[in-house]
């Protein structure tokens, strides 16, 4: 009987996917957030900017022998998108925009997920246009919001509410830190399972997206 | 004797009258479905049965959208609604809820056989040899900043086979998405919210019609007050019976009281007296009485239409009422008996032949008109019997009114069809009529198009459109059939002709479709895909992949499940219209393939002929080639009338005296349609059924001409001028009604009744009479 036990995974492995979206949004909206409305000097960034810089990404998931770690580039466009371009260990593209989440393995489409098809991902980017805004009374409606910040550093915890759709997600927090941009995200899924993600060389420009990068955006059309 | 009789037809009258309030205070079932009145298709019982089963489960949908600006007051608005909806006890499920357990339940369904469930995509991937793409997608996602897949669903499923099957389903594919909790969309800055239900009762109940009417404009009062910019737009079977039926009733309680009004009005103005209005109102309505108790016993309920055309059976009653008040203006009948005896061959003898009408009516295998020919037979039958019975004495011995020149008017009219004086204007008559039905002869066209026969509201139409357009979901009335031994050879064939209709939408031949086969593949090709990912996936790159991401717990991809069959699904949410999809019935598998947006029936008619057991129905168009069908046994059946009227008259009248009392109203039967073409009007069913009528009462009026001699004439001319009168005012003003149906009837009924009126003297015996002076 090889099934028999396995229920629960069974049907958390289909809604964790079918919410896939919301931690990439989740990613997204809180490097906004945090850019935007910390105290200790945060560096907002705003529609006609671009924020570029490089992440480690490290997943530890329960099985598995050791974290996939991805080291890569990712290009943050407010009003238009995330690029999160992982270069380790194989390369690979994701883009996320309001229309969706598309993925390419090296050239190759691997996945699309338009945000219709996606529970939740409109309420997500109210929520995403909410932190752009600094309004914390939309955010804590799907969150409830832990700030803390001495000097130059600051960290802030979000624990998904029950009612939002984040919990669906099952994410069991999520916890920033940084000083002028977001250094550090850690994702808790629970179950042992959790991301960690630095970010470093931050750079923040006036919007020049490179041909390649708006013909990335161009990929999910509203 | 004749008292005793009196007595019992009072007693009959009272009993039918008690029996009606009875019934209608126990409240009765109006029908208001147009198609009630249609038979039912004997040449294939199982499609039928089928067609019925989707019929009735698509006309029990109704559904909603809740509108707002704000998502919030959207959700909210629908959540109150779909709360009142709920409460009202009218609908019988409502799944506006998405519930969050639906998604898992719907896991639950497929995981165990997840090995055999692949995507379009991943299937053409896999058998072109490119597994590896499947490979590098699972990568991408494992690494990927989105973090969907774990440890657990790796175990069971390595490759993410099942969540691209997931995405790949149509209802994935659907235009609303949950927002917490609720399907909604979004369109031009609006937020939408689907309520969608089960209508509890019967759509074409006008009970049910009126509580859910009634419950709407209370609900949509109270949202606007807490939200003035919330819109509320629906659609479903229900309402659209509602808008006939208002309409029906609406026109036949006009319909009924100008005809009732007019008539009694007529009667007034030419009689001059109190007495023959209450005679007449006694006459017509122990007719409508028993009409309505008797259609009732017989039948349990009564149809919209049979009671819209049974209203205007005043016009036709009356006309024996008439006959009988003429008598009045005849100097040599002196008292009530006289006058009954004087009009009582030209009653026995019209009534015979119109009854004779009524029961060809009966033949057809209409419900609805069988409705309408046994209101119709009582009605006549009993107003004959109170004029029979109870006028002589309900009349006052009054000396006979003096109504000359109203009576020597109407005899102009006879004297038109008598005499040599008259011979030019009668050609000239007669040739303008010839004139005018060559005219329209070029303009003649038969009609049976059924979706013109329910004239929908506009209204209600956009608001379909705005719906079908915002979700993406619009309910057709096409689909496929298909048929099999087993629900396995079904769901085989079901896949084949998905495939087809796949390529048929690429062409822009439809929309889109539902299929069960979507859902739950063959098993089949479960086992071809099992197979596949087992040889072409599994196989050459499991071990190297788990190997490159680190994994080190055991694998089962679920290789040794058994198959999934459309029973283990779940019956909500995206999976609520499966169980309508399968009409099976014991021993008899077969599923229907709900087509959307048809645009080219015939490719796709083309695509799916070489199917064995599928075939393409199309409900407007079977009821189109239906009233065709009809339309043509219509003309028969009038045939078939005439036929039947003959004997009659040829046994009373001898034979030639019957052509001729045949002849004015077969001549209104021939030039009507051709008149009324002249005018625009199409030639349908109804039209059809309209000359049957015409035919009856025009041999009405021939009969009462031919029963006429001497003096009588004028009187008879004028009973006949107030009958096509109060005809015209009954049935004629049908020609008036919105109602498709009921104006393609009242038109023809207008034109005919006016030539068979205006040809009836021609039955009299003018010609005999002219031979005999010729001859002498």
């Amino acid at each position: 009987m090889p099934i028999r036990h396995d229920s629960a995974p069974r049907e958390r492995s289909t809604s964790r996917f079918l919410s896939a979206s919301i931690t990439a949004c989740l990613c997204a909206s809180v490097l906004f957030f945090a850019t935007r409305t910390m105290a200790g000097a945060p560096q907002s960034v705003t529609a006609g900017e671009t924020l570029r810089g490089r992440f480690v990404q490290e997943r530890s998931l329960a099985g598995f022998d050791r974290p996939l770690r991805t080291e890569g580039e990712f290009v943050l466009a407010p009003g238009t998108g995330l690029l999160w371009e992982g270069e380790t260990p194989f390369a690979s593209t994701t883009v996320i925009t309001a229309a969706g989440i598309v993925q390419f393995a090296g050239d190759q489409e691997a996945l699309r997920l338009p945000a219709k098809q996606m529970p939740g991902m409109d309420r997500l980017y109210e929520v995403l246009s909410a932190a752009l805004s600094g309004d914390v009374t939309s955010l804590r409606r799907a969150f409830s919001v832990t700030e803390a910040s001495q000097s130059d550093h600051w960290q802030i915890a979000l624990v998904p509410l029950a009612s939002g759709n984040a919990s669906a997600a099952s994410i069991k927090s999520l916890t920033l830190s940084g000083g002028r941009f977001v250094d550090s995200v850690e994702v808790d899924r629970g179950n042992g399972d959790a991301d960690h993600i630095t970010l470093h060389d931050q750079v923040l420009s006036p919007a020049d997206l490179t041909d390649k990068e708006k013909s990335l955006f161009a990929t999910l059309p509203k | 004797m004749k008292l005793l009789a009196r007595i019992l037809w009072l007693a009959i009258v009272g009993l039918a009258a008690v029996y009606l309030v009875q019934r209608l205070e126990g409240g009765i079932t109006l029908q208001s479905n147009i198609l009630a009145l249609l038979p039912r298709e004997s040449r294939d019982n199982a499609a039928q049965d089928a067609q019925d089963r989707i019929m009735q489960a698509l006309s029990h949908r109704i559904v909603f959208l809740v509108g707002d600006t704000a998502p919030d007051r959207a959700a909210g608005a629908a959540r109150n609604f779909s709360a009142a909806l709920g409460r009202s006890g009218l609908i019988a499920s409502i799944t506006s809820q998405a519930d969050p357990a639906q998604m898992k339940r719907m896991g639950a369904a497929y995981f165990p056989y997840r090995a055999g469930l692949l995507s379009e995509a991943d299937r053409a991937a896999l058998t072109s040899g490119n597994g590896k793409r499947l490979v590098d997608r699972a990568l991408s996602v494992l690494y990927g900043p989105t973090g969907m897949a774990d440890g657990k669903l790796i175990a069971r499923d390595p490759f993410l086979l099942m969540p691209s099957f997931f995405l790949a389903l149509p209802a994935a594919q659907s235009r609303l998405s949950p927002q917490d909790g609720l399907p909604t969309t979004r369109d031009n800055g609006k937020t939408y919210v689907l309520v969608s239900g089960e209508l509890a009762g019967d759509p074409y109940s006008l009970s049910v019609e009126t509580a859910m009417e009634d419950f709407l404009s209370g609900e949509t009062a109270s949202l606007k007050a807490s939200d003035p910019n919330v819109t509320l737009l629906r659609t479903g079977a229900v309402f659209y019976a509602h808008d006939g039926a208002k309409e029906s009733m609406d026109e036949s309680s006009a319909i009924g009281l100008v005809s009732l009004i007019g008539t009694l009005g007529l009667i007034l103005l030419v009689f001059r007296g109190v007495r023959p209005i209450f005679m007449g109102l006694a006459a017509i309505g122990s007719g409508i009485v028993c009409a309505a108790a008797g259609t009732l016993w017989w039948f349990g309920q009564m149809h919209v239409i049979a009671l819209l055309f049974g209203v205007s059976l005043i016009g036709i009653s009356v006309d024996y009422s008439l006959q009988y008040f003429c008598e009045y203006f005849d100097t040599d009948a002196h008292d009530p008996d006289q006058r009954l005896k004087r009009v009582l061959p030209g009653i026995i003898v019209g009534v015979a032949t119109t009854l004779i009408g009524y029961c060809t009516l009966l033949l057809a295998p209409f419900p609805g008109l069988r409705q309408v020919a046994v209101f119709s037979f009582i009605g006549l039958a009993a107003t004959v019997a109170t004029v029979l019975l109870w006028y002589p004495a309900l009349d006052g011995k009054v000396a006979p009114a003096r109504g000359t020149r109203l009576v020597s008017l109407a005899g102009l009219h006879w004297k038109l069809w008598e005499g040599r004086a008259s011979l030019w204007l009668r050609f000239l008559l007669v040739g303008a009529c010839i004139a005018a039905a060559a005219a329209g002869s070029l303009r003649f066209k038969f009609d049976d198009d059924v979706r013109h026969l329910q004239s929908l509201s506009s209204d209600l139409k956009y608001q379909e459109h705005e719906i079908a357009r915002l979700t993406g979901a619009t309910a057709g009335t096409q689909f496929l059939l298909v048929r099999g031994s087993s629900e396995q050879t079904v769901l085989a064939t079901e896949e084949i002709a998905a495939g087809k209709l796949a390529q048929a939408r690429r062409a822009g031949a439809l929309s889109g479709f539902s299929a069960i086969a979507q859902y739950a593949p063959p098993v089949a090709l479960q086992k071809s895909d099992r197979e596949l990912v087992r040889s072409r996936l599994l196989d050459p790159y499991l071990k190297s992949y788990l190997q490159g991401i680190g994994f080190g717990g055991s694998v089962d991809a679920g290789l040794s499940a058994g198959y999934l069959a459309p029973a283990d699904l779940p019956k909500d949410g995206p999976f609520s219209l499966l169980p309508t999809l399968d009409v099976s019935s014991p021993g008899q598998p077969a599923h229907i393939i709900l087509l959307n947006g048809v645009t080219n029936p015939a490719m796709i008619q083309s695509l799916v002929s070489d199917l064995p057991g599928v075939r393409l129905v199309d409900l407007a168009e079977d009821w189109t080639r239906l009233f065709g069908d009809y339309r043509r046994y219509a003309i028969v059946l009038l045939l078939v009338s005439a036929a039947l009227m003959y004997p009659l008259l040829a046994w009373r009248y001898g034979l030639g005296r019957g052509v001729r009392i045949l002849a004015p109203s077969l001549v209104a039967v021939a030039l009507a349609p051709l008149l009324a073409a002249w005018a625009g009007v199409a030639f349908t069913f109804f039209n059809a059924m309209a000359l049957v009528l015409v035919l009856s009462i025009g041999v009405d009026y021939a009969v009462f001409c031919s029963e006429s001699s001497g003096t009588r004439k004028p009187v008879t001319a004028l009973a006949i001028a107030l009958a096509a009168l109060s005809t015209i005012l009954s049935f004629g003003l049908l020609a008036f009604s919105r109602v498709f149906a009921v104006h393609a009837f009242g038109t023809t009924m207008l034109i005919g009744i006016c030539l068979a009126f205006l040809f009836a003297p021609a039955a009299g015996d003018g010609a005999a009479r002219l031979e005999r002076e010729v001859s002498s």
